[in-house]
């Protein structure tokens, strides 16, 4: 057998006894209260499968919409992420920066530091003048001590 | 031989004597409409009820049918989406997709009481029940009800190429599959 028209179109399914027979009253007694509506469930049904292109086109346009969104990003990244040597300039720039602001930072803190220091050293040069008998005493008492002409330690103070 | 009335008659019957015209619809399309059905949902309880469905919705919706449309797309168009619902349910309740005739009849509380096909038979439903769902659709109504593209896409609301190629797909796929 190669094509289908060689099979006898017989029929394989058997129905009850008086099935058909019963048939129209039993469907006119299940209808008997229901109202008769104005839309019609094939029409309905039709309406639907109208749609269903647009249906159709609103999804791919939405789907599309998504892809592109999707490659923008996409793209948007790889601009975003430069090539090697590009990142290392970006990264050696960042570090050249950074240590720029490191050295600044140290050297206004060392600058600080320096002022203080100035400052402390200022203070004990205040503190050594304001204390130079006490200094000169001591060394003219070496002085004398090393038997040292008194009108040359005059000279040499 | 009963003679049925015509779509004319019926639709001219539809505004004054609404119940009249569905009790000649119905006898006119019943057992049309059931085989659509059972060969689509094989079991008989089950295309009992898509049918008593069919009939109940085409009856609420009597009021929205228009006359210039044919009442035998209409009503089949109705029925197949009943058949395919009762399907969709059956898969869901089941769990499993039944793509053959036993699997169906084992699941069925009727038992294979009302199928008594030979091998060859069984082969074809078997391979019927393989297609996809509108495959099927199309295929059962070309084949087996002789309906022509034309009322097939009123039926279904598919263009006559798309139903040419379901049905070519559908017969090569049914060949191959008995082949086999």
């Amino acid at each position: 057998m190669k094509s289908i028209d060689e099979i006898k179109k017989e029929n394989p399914f058997r129905v009850p006894d008086g099935y058909f027979e019963s048939l129209t009253e039993r469907t006119m007694s299940s209808i008997k209260d229901i109202p008769v509506s104005e839309e019609s469930p094939a029409e309905n049904q039709s309406g639907k499968v109208r749609m269903m292109p647009f249906f159709a086109l609103a999804a791919a346009i939405i789907g599309f919409a998504i892809l592109a969104a999707g490659m923008v990003r996409l793209v948007t990244r790889d601009a975003g992420s430069f090539p090697r040597e590009a990142q290392d300039e970006v990264y050696a720039d960042l570090v050249t920066g950074e240590i720029d602001t490191y050295i600044i930072e140290n050297e206004w803190a060392a600058s600080e530091e320096i002022t203080e220091s100035d400052t402390e050293v200022q203070g004990s040069e205040t503190a050594v003048q304001s204390e130079p008998d006490v200094q000169s005493e001591a060394i003219i008492d070496y002085l004398l001590l090393e038997n040292v002409e008194l009108t040359d330690i005059y000279e040499l103070l | 031989m009963k003679t049925y009335a015509s779509e004319g008659e019926i639709k001219m019957l539809l505004k004054s004597e609404p119940e009249r015209a569905f009790r000649l619809i119905v006898e006119k399309f019943g057992s049309k409409l059931y085989w659509h059905i059972r060969r689509l949902v094989i079991i008989h309880a089950d295309a009992d009820d898509a049918l008593q469905n069919t009939f109940i919705n085409a009856w609420k919706g009597l009021g929205g049918f228009r006359s210039e449309s044919s009442l035998y797309t209409w009503l089949y168009s109705i029925a197949t989406n009943e058949a395919l619902t009762l399907i969709r349910k059956r898969e869901k309740t089941t769990g499993v997709s039944l793509d053959d005739v036993e699997s169906i009849i084992s699941c069925s509380r009727e038992g294979d009481s009302y199928f008594d096909g030979n091998e060859l038979t069984l082969k074809l439903q078997n391979a019927i029940l393989k297609l996809p769902e509108k495959q099927r659709t199309v295929f059962n109504m070309k084949y087996f009800d002789d309906m022509s593209y034309d009322e097939i896409s009123l039926a279904l609301g598919t263009s006559v190429g798309a139903l040419k190629a379901s049905y070519h797909h559908a017969v090569k796929k049914i060949e191959k599959f008995i082949i086999e």
